[in-house]
Order: structure tokens, then C-alpha cells, then sequence
């Protein structure tokens, strides 16, 4: 499955603290990783790998905002405009009573617009085929992975050293 | 792994000493309290007692509410096998301290109750004689709120001071014995795990009698995890403000941002939390529309607005919007504001649980009593009054003014309830106001009723259905328009009629209601450093002090 058309060295580590040691050991030699794949979420590996932090939360903040205020106005507009109904004997417009539906539509538009901004942002959707390295990333393994497109041979052994001297378990080369 | 704190060895003093100055700082601060708290006491106006009481119970409560929530703390973190709070738990362990104080203050109150001293009538209904023989309700809930029950609650302290005691001596006795490091967590375990669910149960049992009983017709079944969440919420903040302060001092180098952003996340989501029990109890109320529930917030709202915005600008709107950022949640001097602001604000909110209860309770009595004196002195006049009253009683009980109501229409209402139909009794308490809204309610069935009769005679007349139907609606709403503004005017009248609107350190916390809560403040602060000063800040045997110290500081790389 060639998609990516890139080479790509990686090392396989079996403990997330080592794997956190390497990162940092590599990245202070002034190599460029081109990405790390962990099976489970690593507190802290952002940082050490230079990531900036993700600003979905600014996006999720809009949605919550957009939803929110959409409610709230179409509630107002539906009970004092368009279709004004008394229920248990309140006034039309009600703030308590709208508060509830507000609430929800916030959490919802929140919710569903960062999902679907993520999957956006990273490429991911039904039907989109991802390449993997290895299918143990997905288990027990930790991996770091330098793209070796068109390098010479020994600046591939020269970075496999480095991969072996950090305590990694296994390497290898794969097209993806 | 604490790659940061391997790089640059810390200087962490561990030894807290309450030095001569502190000392003379917040003993100078309790003078200010008892100072206040006595000239509330002799300042000669006639709410001098209700203002005395209220002060003293209002910030009893908090405080020790607080000690109970660092216990409540120390418990739920070790019951969790929580163990980023380690190296500052000697905090909340020195704080649950307060709780012997807190026999003592509420032993006063419980005192002041059992002997009827002045004022404690208006504190407390069900301690009113006069209430006892008259009022219906406070007779049918006299099995449990009585000065015995109300004694009970000392007893509750008691026990959450044993657990305090237990779990206190086992900690400390850790540090001196390295072989204990297993055994001792284990037993504090143990202790913590007996502890919550009584400490669910009892805390109930004792805010209900401190608190709820203020206003002894009402009753909400969220109340007690509203108050528990507001003093936890307090608990928190002067954890995060004693370790400000503990800091400057050179103790506590290993607290980082990353135990920054674990107590500002507690601030910010216990705030919420607290809003969404605050708003849980008052939608339920205002939907529901029953006269003896909605009294509460009527009062509140109609004659205590500014704290009742207050309370839910300082206590949610501003934390909620401060806070929600994560570099806020980290940042030393925000987070040190907002747990000041937030002290403040829930101390507020146990202000505007108390005081208007205890202010309408006495002008309660004050008008029955101006009432009964009017018709001793002129019999004619005073049945000419009486008369009145009957005429206007529709729109005078309930637009919340403390001075309406009293006893005698009360004794009236439950002689025609005689059934001892509870649900009778109920309807009784509803506002004219509510009566009203249900009269038109029914008339709106009702007219819809005919309407639906005339369209079977006249099956296809169908506009004219509708049209009367619409025309139905929209008189309900106009009546319901016109009876606010009559509610407004009534409520200027009354105003007028019966005292004023306002009162300083009854309306809003004036001069002394601060001073009192800065000594007490003094108190609690002087208890806490008493038992900091007696153990090493940092726990040396914990088995998770070591996670603690290097509790993940990534992201200070």
C-alpha cells in the first residue's frame, strides 16, 4: 500500500518512558523526527516533541458560542414571535425554561463540530485509507519514525545508530 | 520524569514555624471579628439580635463547613488512591482542625437556642412558642426541628472530629516511622472509606437543621449538596491560598503548575457544579409554581436582588469565563485571585441562605405583634382593619415583603384546613398571585372546554375555534402583565407601609458582617497554622509522596 510514496526508517520501543528519553535525546542531537506513533495517549510527549499546542479548543469555544447563541434566539423567536404558547403559566419569554435546551445545543455543537474539525484537520474519514508502519504500534509498541526519502545510506545508518543507541528494541525500513 | 527537579536540586524548607508576628497578625484579626460581632450585638437597633445571631451562625457554619470539607478532602483523595495532593495534604489536615472549634461556636448558637435568648425566635421558628401553637407546618415538623435535634448536630461534629483526630495522628505518626509507610496509608484508607458515607448522611442532618431550618416552611432536597459543594468549593480555594501564602515562605517548592491546574481545574469545575445545583433547585421551584416553595426565592429575589445576582456573577459567571482557559487554571496570580473571589462569593452565598430567611421571620412577628397591639388599643378600628386585611388579603401576603403575613391569617388558614388535609394546607400557601395564574388557567380550559362544545354543535365553524381559542391565550397573558405591575405596586406600598426595604447588614453584608467574617477568618487561620506548625509540611512516609514531588511537569520543559 504505497500512498504516502515516502521512505521511512522507525524503532520500535517497548516502554513509554523510554521511548520519552529517546525523543528527547534525538531531537537535542538536532535530528528531525517525522512523527511518533504511540498506542495510547503519552502525557507530555507534545512538548518534548516541539508540537505546538492544538487549537481546537479555540474552534470548540466558537462552536459552543454558535451554539449557544442559535438556542437561545430560536427559542425567543419561536415564543414570542412566531408561535407564542403559554406554558404552566409563565410569560412567553421565559429565560429559566430556555436555559436547559441552550445548555444541551451548546454541548452538541461543541462537541460535534471539534470531532469533525479533527477528522478535517488530520485526514480522517470513512472511506480514507491510512498506511501504518507496524501492527503492533496499535498494541504494545512505541514507535519513532524518520522519513529517509532519497537519503544516503549513511545517513540512514547513521540515524538507525542513534534509534539502537536509545534503547530501541527493533528497526526497520519500510515505502509507505 | 521530573527531568526539571533532577536538573536543579530544590530548597524546600519543610518545617512551617508560626512565628510571633503571624501570631500577633490573626490573633489582631479575631479582636476584629469579636469586636464586630459585640457592637452588632449593642448598637440598640431593633435588628441589633437577628443581626447578632445571623452574623454568628452565618460564619460559624461556613468555617466549619470548611474543616468538614478539607476532611471531606483528605478522605475522597486517599479513598481514590489520589496522589498529586500528597505533598500539600498537611493543609487540609491542619484545616480539618477547625472542627472542635466549631462545637464550641454552634454549641453557642444550640445554647442561645435551647434558652430562648433574644432574637433566636426570628433565627429559628420552630423555637417560637407562638409558632409552635399556630403555624401547622412548624407543629407538623416540630419532631424534627427542635432544639434536641438541633443539639444532635453537635454530636455530628463530634464524629467527624474523631475521623479528623484518626486520620491526623495516623499521618503524622508516619513520619517518624518508616515501617509504618504501608500499614498507616492502609489504616487512613480505611478511616476515609468509613467516613464518606457518613459524612454524606451527617452533613445533610446538620445543614438542614443550621440552614434550611431557617425558613422552616420550605424545604428543597438538593439543598444540603448545594451548601456541601459551596464550603468545598471555599475549602479549595484556602488550600490554594495557603499554599500562596506558605510559598513566599520558602515551604512547598515542589507544589508546580501542574498542582496549579489540578486545584484551578477544581475551582473552575466545582463552580459549574455548583451552578448546576443552584440552577436545579431554582428552575424546579419556578416551574413547579407551588406558593410555599417559590417563597423562598421570591423573597430573595424581590428584596435580596443585588446578593442574588451577586452570589451567581461572583460564584459562576466570572470563574466560569476566568477560569475556562488552561493557561488561567495555570497561572499562580489568576488562579490566587479567582480562589479569593470565589471564597468570598460562597461566603455570600451562605449569607443570602440565612439572613433573609431570619429577616422575614421577624417581620413576621413584628407586624402580628403591631397588628395585635392596634386592635387592644382601638377595638373598632382594629376590626374596621381586620376587615381590610380580609379585602386585600388576595394581593398582600405574597409579594414577599418580610412585614406581611403573620400569624393571625396563618391561625386562620389552618382553622379552615382543619381536615388536616395536607394537601390543603399546601394550596393555602400558595400566593394569590399563583391562585390567580391558576384561576386563569382553568378558565382557559374552560373556555376552550365550551369552545370545543360549540365546535361539536357547529362542526364546521372551525375559525371561529381558533379565534376564540387565540383570543383566550392572549387575554391570560395581558392578565398576567397587569397583575405584575399590580405586584409592583403593592410591593412600593408595602414598602412604605411597614419599614424600610433596606437595612444595611440585613439587605446587603454591611461593616460588621465583614468584620465578623474577617475574624472568624483570624480564628480559623490561627487554628490552621497552629497545626501546620506542629508536623513536617511534608509528609516523609507517605508511599506517594515520591509521585507527588514529580507529579508530570511536562510541560515546564
Amino acid at each position: 500500500m504505497k500512498t504516502l510514496n515516502k521512505t521511512i526508517l522507525y524503532g520500535l520501543y517497548l516502554d513509554d518512558e523510554v521511548l520519552m528519553d529517546a525523543v528527547r535525546e534525538i531531537r537535542e542531537e538536532g535530528n528531525e523526527i517525522w512523527d511518533v506513533f504511540t498506542p495510547f495517549p503519552v502525557h507530555g510527549l507534545d512538548p518534548i516533541l516541539g508540537l505546538k499546542e492544538s487549537r481546537i479548543h479555540i474552534a470548540g469555544f466558537v462552536y459552543g458560542m454558535f451554539g449557544t447563541i442559535t438556542a437561545f434566539s430560536f427559542m425567543t423567536w419561536v415564543f414570542t414571535r412566531d408561535w407564542p404558547i403559554i406554558f404552566g403559566g409563565k410569560p412567553y419569554f421565559s429565560v429559566p425554561s430556555f436555559i436547559p435546551i441552550t445548555f444541551e445545543f451548546t454541548v452538541l455543537m461543541a462537541a460535534v463540530g471539534m470531532v469533525i474539525t479533527f477528522y478535517l484537520v488530520c485526514g480522517l474519514g470513512p472511506g480514507v485509507t491510512n498506511p501504518y508502519l507496524d501492527p503492533r504500534i496499535t498494541d504494545d509498541h512505541f514507535c519513532i519514525a524518520f522519513d529517509v526519502t532519497g537519503k544516503s545510506k549513511d545517513e540512514v545508518e547513521a540515524l538507525r545508530g542513534l534509534l539502537q543507541k536509545t534503547h530501541a528494541a527493533e528497526t526497520n525500513i519500510k515505502d509507505i | 520524569m521530573g527531568a526539571h527537579h533532577h536538573n536543579q536540586p530544590i530548597q524546600d524548607n519543610s518545617q512551617f514555624v508560626f512565628t510571633g508576628k503571624l501570631k500577633l497578625f490573626t490573633i489582631a484579626l479575631i479582636i476584629v471579628g469579636a469586636a464586630s460581632l459585640a457592637l452588632t450585638y449593642f448598637t440598640g437597633s431593633e435588628h441589633a439580635h437577628i443581626r447578632f445571631w445571623t452574623n454568628l451562625l452565618h460564619n460559624s457554619v461556613f468555617f466549619t463547613g470548611i474543616a468538614f470539607a478539607s476532611l471531606f478532602f483528605i478522605a475522597t483523595h486517599t479513598v481514590a488512591w489520589g496522589g498529586w495532593q500528597t505533598i500539600f495534604k498537611r493543609i487540609p489536615e491542619a484545616m480539618m482542625m477547625f472542627l472542635p472549634i466549631g462545637i464550641i461556636l454552634l454549641g453557642l448558637v444550640a445554647l442561645a437556642v435551647s434558652l430562648d435568648a433574644e432574637g433566636t425566635d426570628f433565627l429559628y421558628l420552630w423555637s417560637d412558642e407562638e409558632a409552635l401553637k399556630n403555624d401547622r407546618l412548624i407543629i407538623h415538623k416540630s419532631s424534627f426541628l427542635n432544639p434536641f435535634n438541633y443539639l444532635l448536630t453537635l454530636v455530628v461534629i463530634g464524629i467527624w472530629t474523631l475521623f479528623a483526630l484518626a486520620i491526623r495522628r495516623l499521618s503524622i505518626q508516619q513520619d517518624g516511622d518508616r515501617t509504618l509507610r504501608k500499614k498507616n496509608y492502609e489504616k487512613i484508607h480505611m478511616w476515609s472509606a468509613i467516613f464518606l458515607p457518613i459524612a454524606g448522611f451527617s452533613s445533610a442532618y446538620a445543614i438542614w437543621q443550621w440552614v434550611m431550618s431557617v425558613d422552616p416552611h420550605w424545604y428543597s432536597t438538593l439543598f444540603a449538596w448545594y451548601a456541601t459543594v459551596s464550603v468545598w468549593v471555599s475549602a479549595i480555594c484556602i488550600i490554594y491560598l495557603l499554599i500562596l501564602f506558605l510559598q513566599t515562605r520558602g515551604h512547598l517548592q515542589y507544589f508546580t503548575k501542574e498542582h496549579t491546574h489540578d486545584l484551578g481545574k477544581y475551582v473552575f469545575g466545582f463552580s459549574v457544579f455548583w451552578t448546576y445545583l443552584w440552577f436545579s433547585q431554582f428552575m424546579l421551584i419556578w416551574y413547579a409554581n407551588n406558593g410555599e416553595e417559590t417563597q423562598y426565592f421570591f423573597l430573595r429575589f424581590e428584596q435580596f436582588r443585588p446578593v442574588f445576582f451577586l452570589n451567581l456573577i461572583i460564584n459562576f459567571v466570572i470563574p466560569f469565563l476566568s477560569l475556562m482557559m488552561n493557561s488561567a487554571k495555570r497561572a499562580k496570580g489568576t488562579l490566587g485571585f479567582m480562589a479569593g473571589l470565589v471564597l468570598l462569593g460562597h461566603w455570600l452565598d451562605y449569607y443570602q441562605m440565612i439572613k433573609p430567611g431570619v429577616w422575614y421571620n421577624w417581620g413576621h412577628a413584628q407586624h402580628a405583634k403591631h397588628e395585635h397591639k392596634h386592635e387592644g388599643d382601638h377595638k373598632h378600628e382594629g376590626d374596621h382593619k381586620h376587615e381590610g386585611d380580609h379585602k386585600h388579603e388576595g394581593d398582600h401576603i405574597h409579594e414577599g415583603d418580610a412585614h406581611k403575613g403573620n400569624h393571625k391569617e396563618h391561625s386562620d388558614t389552618y382553622k379552615l384546613n382543619s381536615d388536616n388535609n395536607a394537601k390543603a394546607v399546601l394550596t393555602d400557601f400558595q400566593t394569590p398571585k399563583e391562585k390567580e395564574q391558576k384561576d386563569d388557567l382553568k378558565n382557559l380550559a374552560l373556555d376552550s372546554a365550551k369552545v370545543k362544545t360549540d365546535t361539536a354543535h357547529h362542526a364546521h365553524d372551525s375559525t371561529t375555534h381558533d379565534h376564540d381559542h387565540g383570543t383566550a391565550g392572549t387575554n391570560g397573558h395581558d392578565h398576567g402583565n397587569d397583575d405584575h405591575a399590580k405586584g409592583h405596586d403593592e410591593h412600593a406600598h408595602a414598602a412604605h407601609d411597614h419599614g424600610p426595604s433596606f437595612v444595611m447588614g440585613i439587605h446587603f453584608p454591611g461593616l460588621y458582617e465583614l468584620g465578623t467574617m474577617i475574624g472568624f477568618l483570624g480564628l480559623f487561620l490561627f487554628v490552621t497554622f497552629s497545626f501546620l506548625e506542629r508536623a513536617s509540611l511534608m509528609p516523609k512516609n507517605d508511599p506517594y509522596v515520591d509521585e507527588s514531588k514529580n507529579h508530570h511537569v511536562w510541560y515546564d520543559l
